[in-house]
């Protein structure tokens, strides 16, 4: 038996999948009533009014910002499962991510260094 | 599995380690060097990468594979992983003027130069997908960078952004080609893809459509044709040194990657590669020559030159004997002083308030400054494959093992385009002897420009004349490839 056919059960979970969302959005298209008001079309998740169009300019510092939030949070999906396991690993997995952990800091600190942190 | 490196595994990276520890104190102490200091950076940058060097001397001659069989520390590896180093202290060197010129900072520039010469070390040396893939995305996302590195330059974001949306693409092309592999072999180490290949398992188009999705990504890292066409763009916005390290360090590191890949994990389906990388040839060789003729910029003009020289290196890959790779690896070497030569000049030129990228500018050169123009002959005939330059020679040897694996329509291409491209390298020639000169303002050359360019000529012309040096260890390297040869075209069964 090849490998790929192990995937098998994937495609057809992926078919069922699909034909189950097709089946329910046409459902929906065909049934459902049709009133519509203001209220109705206004947001509703945060519950919060709307007060602009969202798709607005950011200042470009955001990016920056966002940018080294999703390098610390992408250190932190490393963290877990390296925590779950550091009990085989010993001290080879805290000088490990000792490593990993020094190497980010001198980027960090290079960030601060050159003002990226500052908003202004 | 055993998950622990030995000191022994640590002991074999030690050019990466001092690669690595180098940069990142420069990183940081580069902060602290006042701005009209910046050409200590620059020196310390040059520095690290001869340490390096120095530390990749003890590996020549051995062949281990370390850390679980990822990474190979052989003759193949050490010779990319020298033309990469030294590509990268001939950056530095020619860009050391440059800099002041442009008025950018150096710090995160020489860091740049040694992240992408990690990640070209890396490859040369991984022989697991996951491991080329790592090194592959370390130099290419430094490049990315670099390119845009001049930032008020339109040309320049132009550029990055190109390169960076279509090297993305491939990327994805790339990896995806991996996954197929990996799903049809079921690991990702090339010798157990091999075992998996010799015997295939399922569909062998699926096979054969892994292969072509790996040539293609590769394809675009290389610019053959039909991949190729960032390149003119790209290394004319991109900053001049860039340029030249892109077509040089990047070309050698991918082509490294190709070679393990289609040698060490598809030996057994090598007439099906070898079709698809002769169309490549062919194609890159013809189109590149051709669209060449009419640039009057010269970094387009190199670049569609570097794309008909990425057809040359392709051929030894074709022949697929020893002779044919070492053909491949000595031309590649020969590329990276006659391409990075011919660079440094056009770097040479730009000066305050004058690009110096135009074929005008080259006018009455060689009453300017006779020995650049000089130089600058070496190279253009070095390129255009005449004696007694390593230009000749390393196409010599190239068509020469084409020929003895049977591919002489291949070999005839080739010398057909050598004698296409003689037209535009001497164009270049008649611009700098045969115009009366157009500028009078002075053309100051800093020194450690003029010993680059003087080394990278001196490089080419000895190369031609007492090749058998750079040809022995060549050899040597092509030798410390896993396969041998595979020379019957075999089909996938």
């Amino acid at each position: 038996m090849s490998i790929l056919d192990a995937y098998l059960p994937v495609v057809l979970f992926l078919l069922v999948a699909l034909v189950v969302t097709a089946a329910m959005l046409a459902a929906a298209a065909l049934i459902h009533p049709s009133r519509q008001n203001i209220v109705k079309s206004q947001a509703y998740e945060c519950g919060i009014e709307t007060t602009t169009d969202a798709r607005d300019r950011y200042s470009v510092r955001y990016y920056l910002v966002a940018m080294l939030f999703v390098v610390f949070d992408v250190e932190t999906v490393f963290l877990f499962p390296w925590a779950v396991i550091l009990d085989e690993l010993l001290l080879f997995g805290l000088i490990e991510m000792g490593i990993f952990l020094g190497i980010l800091v001198i980027g960090y600190a290079y960030a601060w260094r050159t003002g990226a942190l500052d908003w202004a | 599995m055993q998950v622990v490196p030995t000191m022994a595994d640590m002991a074999w990276l030690a050019p990466e380690l001092t690669l690595t520890v180098g940069l990142l104190i420069l990183l940081i102490g580069g902060l602290f060097v006042p701005r009209d200091r910046q050409s200590a950076i620059v020196w310390a940058g040059f520095v690290v990468l001869g340490a390096t060097l120095a530390a990749l001397v003890p590996q020549a001659g051995r062949d281990v594979t370390i850390a679980n069989g990822v990474f190979a520390v052989d003759g193949f590896a050490v010779f990319i992983k020298v033309i990469a180093i030294v590509a990268a202290m001939i950056t530095l060197e020619t860009s050391r003027h440059w800099l002041t010129i442009e008025g950018v900072r150096a710090t995160e520039y020489v860091v740049l130069v040694m992240t992408a010469t990690l990640g070209m070390m890396v490859m040369a040396s991984g022989v697991d997908l996951v491991t080329m893939f790592i090194g592959l995305e370390t130099m290419a996302v430094s490049f990315y960078v670099m390119v845009g590195y001049l930032k008020p330059n339109r040309r320049s974001n132009e550029a990055a952004l190109k390169y960076f949306v279509l090297g993305t693409f491939s990327t994805g092309v790339l990896i995806y080609g991996m996954a197929w592999t990996y799903g049809l072999a079921g690991s990702t180490r090339i010798a157990d893809i091999a075992i998996a290949a010799a015997s295939p398992e399922g569909s062998i188009v699926a096979w054969r459509f892994a292969i072509m999705l790996l040539v293609a990504g590769l394809g675009f890292k290389i610019a053959a044709v039909p991949f190729h066409m960032w390149a003119p763009d790209v290394y004319e916005g991109a900053p001049t040194p860039i340029a030249s390290f892109l077509s040089v360090g990047s070309k050698a590191a991918s082509f490294a990657m190709l070679i393990r890949l289609m040698l060490e994990a598809f030996p057994s389906a090598s007439s099906d590669w070898r079709s698809a990388l002769y169309v490549l040839a062919a194609l890159s060789m013809t189109v590149g020559n051709i669209a060449a003729m009419t640039q009057n910029n010269l970094k387009r003009l190199l670049a569609y030159s570097s794309i008909a020289h990425a057809g040359y290196v392709t051929i030894g890959l074709v022949a697929a004997t020893p002779r044919g790779i070492s053909a491949s690896l000595v031309y590649i070497a020969v590329y990276a002083c006659m391409q990075m030569g011919a660079f440094a000049i056009v770097t040479a030129l730009r000066q305050k308030g004058v690009p110096g990228e135009e074929l005008h500018e080259f006018s009455g050169l060689a009453h300017r400054r006779p020995w650049m123009a000089f130089a600058m002959l070496i190279f253009m005939i070095a390129l255009g494959g005449i004696p007694p330059t390593a230009g000749f020679m390393g196409k010599m040897w190239l068509f020469g093992a084409a020929i003895d694996s049977g591919y002489v329509w291949l070999a005839v291409i080739g010398v057909a385009n050598s004698v296409l491209s003689v037209y535009y390298y001497a164009r270049v020639v008649m611009w700098m002897w045969m115009t009366p000169q157009e500028s009078e303002a002075p053309l100051p050359i800093a020194p450690s420009m003029a010993i680059a360019i003087s080394l990278a000529a001196a490089a080419v012309i000895i190369g031609g004349l007492f090749p058998d040096q750079l040809f022995t260890w060549a050899e040597s390297s092509a030798r410390a490839l896993g396969v041998v040869s595979v020379a019957p075209a075999l089909t996938l069964r």
